[in-house]
């Protein structure tokens, strides 16, 4: 069994993306939503548990960025080093792409469907028109990039059964599976999907 | 509190398993037939080594009430002779008790008796008429002195399977141990509610039925049984209440009966509506402090686990350290391990919905 520790709002995509490149989850995988890095020792009992077990574990979170105390190498040499303490073992890939730092969000932003990037086009006029906003000390008065609320937007503009936007409004559905919306199979994804591919094939 | 470390080796589905950290609430959690009910049984075991009747006692409460030379193996792993019961705990005043529990191949003193020596057919067999268990147990004070003693349950094949005890010689045993199965949760121990009313400590268990039906204003035992005041014009037998009420004082008599010692629940939660779960645990973390009682309890109930959670992060804050929380898992080498939530990681994982049934 392949246990994949993710953030949390990346599960469903890591369970679709999953679902594209093997097929039926038969006993092969769980993924488990950690609600961020900082929870790692909270979830030994569980690393060890799959490990005694014969299991593997991954651990996919985000880079995120230096700004706020991350960044992939920082990111990565923390979970290293506490992985270490806690005595777990497990392979580590870090959003983006598992060398640039950022997030789930911005891996997102390079397998959108390229016939609808002009949402994101349209989005990135949207926050320069917001950032340009001034307090009298001359900061920006509003936050940006909010890239969170830009894929958000992406999806959102979409039309939509109503089928479609009961499971967007309530479920936060994101619709991985559909082409239409994100492109699985972008040339990105492929550390992800080499990283994926080599635990569960193993 | 009692234990704090307990080990369990070949007993029933057990080859080998360690319970660390134990505290004063600790709570089993883990897959029908995983061996939650077994780890209570063997340290009911081990809280009354002396007693060899316990043998029986404990496969009484899965409605096994047999107890012949076929099934003296039962208890032991993979039903075998070769593979002795040994059950350790340490204590939390640094001393630690030890339980070995082997089949007895024969006993012939209790078989052949001068009177029926003569009658006796010759053969060499008839040292192995008589079978049983023998229960060697050990007292480890902390500085190492070790004082041991035995009993033992014997079966007379030539006296129509009659049962014999040989108790221990010069033994007393000082430590309390109640177990509550679920199948007989609903008794209610009359003996032990009186006292508790005689010693004027109704009101600690009305105010917890209060939080099940508000309209108990008191209870009392009557030459019909226990009987409930709910405000009406004559008091109601609690056996026309709702089998929440009854549990709940059938749990909470239990505990009274077992201060200072240790209580064995089986599948807490059972017969309990989700709403009655968070007084069910307020009720025995409160009794459980109150008289010093460690509590050994199994649930695979969801619900049950989210109660806990609540009472212990909303009510009773100050008792997060006193629980622990063991996800027991069959490995694929059929290992039974238990896997250690103390408070903080048991909250999380109930909170963010990791399984750990």
């Amino acid at each position: 069994m392949t246990r994949i520790f993710v953030e949390g709002r990346d599960a469903d995509f890591i369970e679709k993306y999953l679902l594209s490149l093997i097929g039926n989850n038969t006993g092969r995988w769980e993924i488990i939503s950690t609600n961020g890095y900082s929870n790692l020792a909270k979830l030994d009992q569980q690393f060890q548990e799959n490990s005694d077990n014969g299991g593997i574990n991954l651990i996919i979170f985000d880079a995120d960025f230096p700004e706020t105390k991350g960044g992939f190498t920082t990111r990565k040499k923390y979970l290293e080093e506490k992985m270490n303490e806690l005595s777990i073992s497990g392979e580590i890939f870090l959003f983006p792409n598992n060398k640039d730092d950022g997030d789930f969000e911005l891996m997102l932003e390079h397998i959108i469907n390229e016939e609808h990037r002009c949402l994101l086009d349209c989005f990135e006029g949207y926050e320069k028109c917001v950032g340009g906003h001034r307090d009298e000390q001359g900061n920006t008065k509003y936050l940006t990039p909010n890239r969170k609320a830009k894929i958000y937007a992406y999806v959102e503009s979409f039309k939509k059964s109503r089928k479609e936007r009961e499971k967007f409004k309530n479920r936060k559905e994101f619709f991985f599976d559909n082409p239409n919306y994100w492109d699985l199979n972008a040339e990105y994804l492929n550390p992800l999907k080499a990283f994926i591919l080599k635990s569960i094939n193993d | 509190m009692v234990f704090d470390r307990i080990e369990i080796e070949n007993f029933r589905g057990i080859r080998h398993l360690v319970l660390d950290s134990v505290k004063q609430i600790n709570l089993l959690v883990g897959k029908n037939n995983c061996g939650k009910s077994s780890i209570l049984d063997a340290i009911f075991l081990l809280s009354g080594f002396s007693n060899p009747l316990l043998n029986l006692r404990i496969n009484q409460f899965r409605d096994y009430d047999k107890f012949e030379e076929e099934d003296l193996l039962l208890n032991f792993y993979q039903m075998r002779a070769d593979n002795p019961i040994h059950i350790y705990g340490d204590l939390t005043d640094g001393n630690k008790r030890e339980l070995k529990i082997s089949p007895i191949v024969s006993e012939s003193q209790y078989v052949i008796s001068k009177d029926n020596l003569s009658t006796q057919s010759l053969s060499n067999k008839e040292a192995n008429i008589s079978r049983g268990l023998s229960m060697n147990f050990s007292n480890v004070k902390a500085d190492g002195t070790r004082k041991s003693n035995s009993s033992a349950i014997i079966i007379n094949s030539q006296q129509n399977d009659e049962i014999k005890i040989r108790p221990p010689k010069d033994y007393n045993e000082t430590m309390t141990g109640v177990y509550i199965n679920s199948k007989f949760t609903f008794n209610i121990a009359v003996d032990n509610l009186t006292s508790i009313i005689q010693d004027k400590q109704e009101k600690v268990i009305v105010d917890i039925l209060k939080q099940i039906d508000p309209k108990i204003r008191s209870i009392s035992v009557l030459k019909s049984g226990v009987n409930v005041d709910i405000g009406l014009s004559r008091l109601v037998p609690i056996n026309m209440l709702g089998d929440g009420i009854r549990k709940m004082v059938a749990i909470i008599t239990s505990l009274y009966d077992c201060k200072g010692g240790v209580i064995f629940i089986d599948e807490i939660d059972n017969g309990l509506h989700y709403s009655s779960l968070s007084s069910l645990w307020k009720a025995i973390i409160k009794t459980a402090e109150l008289l010093d009682i460690q509590v050994f309890a199994t649930t695979h109930n969801i619900e049950s686990l989210q109660a806990l959670n609540k009472v212990l992060s909303n009510d009773y804050t100050e008792s997060k350290d006193h629980i622990m929380c063991y996800s027991l898992r069959h490995m694929n080498t059929d290992e039974l391990k238990a896997y250690n939530y103390p408070y903080d990681k048991f909250n999380y994982v109930i909170n963010q919905e990791i399984e750990i049934r």
